[in-house]
């Protein structure tokens, strides 16, 4: 890496960037000189990071131009898994892919063709748009463990999800409710510390003593999955000492009575060996975020992550703010409410396009009505009344995923016949690998947008390249939901033959006869379309970027005393019936987490363990970065975090190699014996695999060998009814020292 | 080597051993000729500036730049530029003295006669070979965040070594000439032995008892841990205790006791060497630099430049 | 003017993105680290535990043991406190790494010479702060001028609990941290 750049030279222009590696997306200056970016640093100017940037943001040049980048198209040859690859042509593989396209789609349907995406990193609503022109239904991210649930649930319950959490506004109490911003959300943390020297609390409920809870006020260790019983017993407290906002609930709620009778049950006592938790220290903390207003629940994954347990669990942390009244004031959580001023995701996605026939065939909607058409259709209706616009539909409508790829492999409901994957690598991020990896083996045609050659990839039919941070446009909107965006510009333009996403989407679309439907060539252009109204009078997105580069429009609080509620009592419903008319519990109802002890006793006996599958952790990003070695030589061997009493239990030392096993299956990970977590309570690393070993068949990167993945549970009985979540926590598991390993193994 | 925080390794050991042996020789080599009272044989004095031009070369090889090895000579506030300084001298002037010795030597040049010049060189000889023998000792004393060494101790127990292995030389040099310098040394090899004998303990002893954690730590490594064997064993046992043993039953085994006082010397320096890699650790840093990559993973090495992204 | 830093303990929180931005941008050797940063616990028992995190790099110290025990003049302070290596006179005898109480410095086996932090003199030149300082989303890391009495370091020196790492060694660190 070279150190003496002159950025003063003639011809170094700076480009706006962002650093795109994770949701926070904090702003990157890049100096870039014929088309080459010779240096980047954090942007100061940038409201997210101030010029801050993590580990994964620093090392930027290095995954630019990385030697193991997929750079050119690729086609199979030979047997899939083999590695054989042949270079072609975009043009090629683009006319290969429609043609076979259009084939499975005439033989079996539209819904035949299902797409897997992964976390940020896309235009997700221009793969949307092409599957509906499509005419598929079947498109998925990992939305059931990624928001999505409490985003449905939560706009259910008062309108709008209030995923923005207004600490500037005078924050008193912050709740990081399964959320570790000290290890994944840098600039969030910060903000946490600056209000903490405010006097803000800080209630930490997490299983394990992260980065986050060591600087919290109360730290709630509860078992792993049992946020729904936690999350009544504050209900209950709340309600029956009185602590809730009564002018809120008189005259924004509808349903408290019934609330009130149907909480009576879930005491803190009640809660206490469900949670693990002494139901003192229950009741300190919801009088702790009660008494302490304004007050923020942050949402975390954790929740709806919890697979069977999470609708409840969400459900009831969203009433909450509710009775507390910490909903739209000021230090409060906010709903936004989608924007009025600037083209939203939604309405790029040409929803109108996919017929109702279609829309019924989405695989899960029968089931998981929530986060499917089903229940977006009855919550979009009720946004557009009040907003006037509608949520995202690629991320909040979305097939199931562990049931699109069953139906790969059953061909129940019906066959799937085509996966095309973008922005992930399904066999280490969506739950139970074998059976997703058995799923990318046996589906028909497998295409591949990548920047590197995971075993998904190795496994495909075609690969295509595809350009990252410094090489393309940003616009961020919380997905689309919010009524803010910030914009970045590429430093660059895609090195080699990437292209983006988007003229991916365009590029297939348009040799699928969507002609007229795709106006704008390049994605700047898509995205100037969408600025356009907020008449800031520039002539393209890249000026844009340059001159103004965010919108943040004026804060507006109590939108609901002009607007209502979105709901159908156009207030705030503790008791839902847009629930009861889906088919569900009106009011939070206790789920017990998706496999434990009280429910199943047997499977306990041989599983005494519970399992989370856990965060993330610098310096990695889900399964990104472990083949940047200068980031691998940090962390890079696989570790869980076990309690040394249960370390000592088993045999098991520090830095032991130990099988973590559940009814799923088995992986290895070294034993980090920690006090910061329960005695019972067992957490892997996620992401983990070994890009260094062969891509290929039989070895796959190692990517069964210590993903979390592999004990994760997706069959329809750990499934939230609601919206689908399948269980990565709270899970039954058993530890045991790895025998015979030798040398270094993993490595 | 943890991760480039390289330390000293045997190199430098065998420095201390051979330029503290071979000073010591030239010291008592230049006493005797001052005092008269008893001669050492050619063998020795011819020995010792060789081995610390041994002793020199290996420092020279220690360097990541040996070619500018020059450079060492520069800083006059530094030990090592003052030891620098003091070997070569002591290299220049233990030859030319020597060389007076040499029968062809002293047939020929008359200076062999000038009896100021050869007490200038003795006494000039004396000072530098007792400096030679006892800034390694002061050097790594100096080191306040190497427990084993930190602390003025060391600087005895170095000295000690360099002189009875000097002795020791001697008395070797003596038994394979048939002089009779081995007599009159028997007695400067016993007392430093039994001072080796007693000293060594009662430095472990303090160490152990009257100081900080981190030292009582090292001690206890000498004393009980990893070292001990090397310790009890070779130092204290071979080096020390036997020699007085053998001074005191068979005096006469000059050779034999030379050998044992010579391999105990040689372990005492390579393991006072070693133990200079446990530092005064930070709270943490063991454990994270434990955890980190060793070096032969297969990730360092799975990407460089030239690789086609086909291959795995 | 003399150069110093503060590292809050209680803003840290163990990212690494420190260490990340510094070998990155100095274009260090895979292995070679110049500021690690240490996990402390979580200490005790749970769930009444603590944990905190100690970033450790040349603390720059006033009475350097590092400078004048170099042979060959290479390792020297400015004026304003900065200790660095001059490459092109370090022959990598190591004595300087030996005499280091905090493993500041490292020996590099391509260029045969030995090299550490020197606070991005090179940046500071240009009114720029060390890479590790820029970097920290946590601003845990507070760099200036100690003699200056508007500086933030200034300030925190004199007003919050601070404390540096092995004092009794009397090498006078100008690296201190703030704890809780």
């Amino acid at each position: 890496m070279a150190t003496n750049i002159d950025i003063r030279a003639d011809g170094v222009q700076v480009k706006k960037s962002a650093c795109f590696f994770c949701h926070q997306n904090c702003g990157v200056l890049a100096y870039v000189k014929d088309n080459k970016v010779l240096r980047i640093e954090g942007d100061p100017d940038y409201p997210v990071n101030s010029g801050g940037l993590c580990c994964r943001g620093n090392i930027a040049l290095l995954h630019l131009d990385h030697p193991a980048r997929v750079n050119y198209p690729l086609k199979r040859e030979g047997e899939r898994g083999e590695g054989k690859f042949v270079r072609v042509s975009w043009e090629e593989a683009l006319t290969e892919i429609a043609e076979k396209l259009a084939d499975i789609k005439g033989k079996h349907g539209a819904e035949a063709v299902a797409t897997a995406g992964g976390t940020l990193r896309t235009d997700d609503w221009a793969r949307r748009r092409f599957m509906n022109l499509f005419g598929s239904p079947n498109g998925f991210h990992n939305s059931h463990l990624c928001w999505v649930p409490t985003f449905m649930i939560e706009t259910v319950i008062s309108g709008w999800c209030p995923f923005e959490t207004d600490l500037g506004g005078g924050s008193r109490c912050l709740v990081q409710w399964g959320h570790n911003p000290g290890a994944s959300g840098m600039p969030e943390m910060r903000g946490i510390t600056e209000l903490k020297k405010l006097g803000m609390k800080l209630i930490v409920i997490d299983p394990k003593f992260t980065e986050t809870a060591a600087k919290a006020d109360l730290w709630l260790p509860l078992r792993p999955g049992s946020d729904a019983a936690l999350a009544l017993a504050w209900l209950n407290v709340i309600i029956f000492e009185g602590l809730y906002d009564q002018q809120f609930v008189e005259n924004c709620t509808v349903g408290f009575d019934k609330l009130t009778q149907h909480v009576a049950q879930y005491t803190p006592e009640w809660a206490a060996p469900l949670t693990w938790l002494d139901p003192e220290l229950i009741r300190q903390a919801a009088r702790m975020y009660a008494q302490n207003k304004p007050g923020n629940i942050q949402w975390g994954v954790a929740i709806d992550q919890s697979g069977k347990s999470a609708g409840a669990g969400i459900h009831a942390r969203a009433l909450l703010r509710a009775i507390t009244g910490n909903l739209d004031a000021p230090g409060s959580d906010l709903m936004t409410g989608p924007s009025k001023e600037f083209v939203t995701d939604e309405e790029m996605e040409a929803n109108d396009w996919l017929p109702e026939e279609q829309r019924a065939k989405q695989i899960g909607s029968d089931r998981y009505k929530l986060t499917t058409w089903p229940g977006y259709k009855e919550i979009a209706a009720l946004t557009r009344e009040v907003w006037g616009k509608a949520p995202t539909a690629e991320w909040m409508c979305e097939a199931h995923p562990p049931s699109v790829f069953r139906a790969i492999l059953t061909e129940k409901p019906y066959p799937v016949k085509a996966l095309l994957v973008s922005a992930t690598n399904p066999v280490n991020s969506y739950g139970n690998s074998k059976e997703v990896l058995e799923a990318l083996r046996r589906v028909d045609l497998l295409v591949t947008c990548e920047y590197w050659m995971t075993p998904t990839a190795s496994l495909s039919d075609y690969i295509l390249p595809i350009g990252g941070a410094l090489e393309r446009p940003i616009i961020s909107s919380t997905y689309g939901c919010s009524d803010s965006l910030l914009g970045s510009q590429r430093a660059i333009q895609p090195m080699y033959e990437r292209r983006l996403d988007y003229d991916f989407w365009r590029a297939l679309g348009l040799k699928l006869g969507q002609v007229d439907m795709w106006p704008w060539e390049t994605v700047e252009e898509a995205y100037y379309y969408r600025i356009y109204n907020l008449g800031y009078g520039v002539s393209s997105f890249d000026e844009f970027v340059e001159t103004q580069r965010f919108h943040f429009p004026e804060r507006e609080y109590y939108k609901y005393a002009q607007i209502g509620f979105a709901t159908p009592s156009r207030k705030v419903e503790l008791y839902s019936t847009t629930l009861e008319k889906l088919g569900y519990p009106p009011m939070p109802t206790y789920v017990g987490p998706a496999e434990n002890e009280v429910d199943d006793p047997e499977v306990a006996n041989e599983y005494p363990l519970v399992l989370t599958t856990a965060g993330g952790f610098m310096p990695y990003h889900h399964s990104e970065h472990f083949q940047i070695k200068e980031l691998r030589f940090l962390k890079h061997e696989p570790y869980f975090d076990i309690n040394p009493t249960t370390a000592a239990e088993f045999g098991i030392k520090d830095g032991d190699w130990a099988w973590i096993e559940t009814r799923r299956g088995r992986i290895r990970q070294k034993a980090n014996l920690t006090e910061g977590i329960a005695p019972r309570v067992v957490m892997t690393q996620r992401g983990w695999w070994y890009p260094e070993r062969q891509t290929m068949k039989p070895e796959l990167s190692g990517c069964l060998e210590s993903n979390a993945n592999v004990l994760t549970a997706t069959d329809d009985q750990y499934c939230d009814p609601l919206g689908g979540s399948w269980a990565n926590r709270g899970l039954l598991c058993k530890v045991y020292k790895a025998q015979n390993v030798l040398g270094r193994e993993g490595n | 080597m943890k991760h480039h925080e390289d330390t000293w390794g045997w190199m430098l050991a065998a420095d201390f051993f051979l330029a503290g042996m071979g000073a010591a020789t030239l010291a008592i080599a230049a006493f005797s000729d001052l005092s008269s009272e008893f001669a050492v044989p050619l063998a020795a004095r011819l020995a010792a500036p060789v081995l610390i031009a041994m002793g020199a070369g290996l420092l020279v090889l220690e360097l990541g730049k040996p070619f500018q090895g020059w450079r060492v000579f520069m800083n006059p506030k530094a030990i090592l530029t003052f030891g620098a300084w003091n070997m070569t001298l002591a290299i220049v002037l233990g030859a030319v003295k020597a060389a007076f010795y040499l029968p062809q030597v002293a047939a020929r040049v008359p200076l062999v006669n000038n009896v100021t010049l050869q007490n200038l060189l003795s006494v000039l000889l004396l000072v530098i070979g007792l400096i030679v023998s006892s800034y390694p000792g002061v050097l790594l004393a100096r080191h306040v965040a190497r427990p084993f060494w930190t602390g003025p101790g060391i600087a005895v127990l170095f000295l000690l070594s360099s002189l009875i292995t000097g002795v020791a030389l001697i008395q070797l040099a003596s038994a394979f000439s048939a002089s009779s310098s081995g007599a009159d040394l028997r007695w400067v090899l016993l007392a430093s032995a039994v001072l080796q004998t007693l000293l060594w303990p009662l430095y472990l002893y303090v160490k152990r008892t009257g100081t900080t954690q981190r030292e009582a730590e090292a001690a206890r490594t000498w004393i009980s841990g990893s070292s001990a064997s090397a310790f009890w064993l070779g130092l204290f046992g071979c080096g020390s205790v036997l020699v007085v043993a053998v001074q005191l039953a068979a005096p006469h085994f000059t050779a034999m006791s030379a050998v044992f006082c010579l391999v105990g010397g040689a372990t005492l320096r390579y393991m006072v060497v070693l133990s200079g890699k446990q530092r005064t650790w930070i709270a943490g840093e063991q454990q994270y630099f434990a955890r980190l990559p060793k070096g032969d993973e297969a990730f360092l090495k799975a990407w460089t430049k030239n690789q086609e992204t086909l291959e795995s | 003017m003399r150069y110093a830093m503060v590292i809050d303990t209680r803003r840290c929180i163990g990212c690494h993105s420190c260490t990340v931005a510094c070998r990155t941008h100095n274009g260090l050797p895979i292995d070679m680290i110049y500021n690690p940063v240490m996990t402390i616990g979580p200490t005790g028992k749970f769930p009444h535990v603590h944990l905190s995190h100690i970033p450790l790099l040349c603390m720059h110290c006033a009475e350097p043991p590092c400078v004048d025990c170099c042979p060959t003049g290479a390792s020297q302070q400015r004026a304003d406190g900065v200790v660095f290596i001059e490459q092109t006179k370090c022959v990598s005898c190591k004595t300087c790494i030996m005499s280091c109480p905090y493993g500041a410095r490292k020996a590099n086996h391509k260029t045969g010479t030995a090299q550490k932090c020197d606070f991005c003199k090179d940046r500071l030149s240009e009114g720029k702060l060390p890479h590790c300082v820029a970097t920290c989303h946590q601003k845990a890391r507070i760099f200036g001028d100690l003699d200056d009495p508007e500086s933030e370091v200034y300030k925190l020196v004199n007003t919050e609990k601070v404390a540096r790492l092995h004092e009794e060694f009397g090498t006078d660190p100008h690296v201190f941290y703030i704890v809780s």
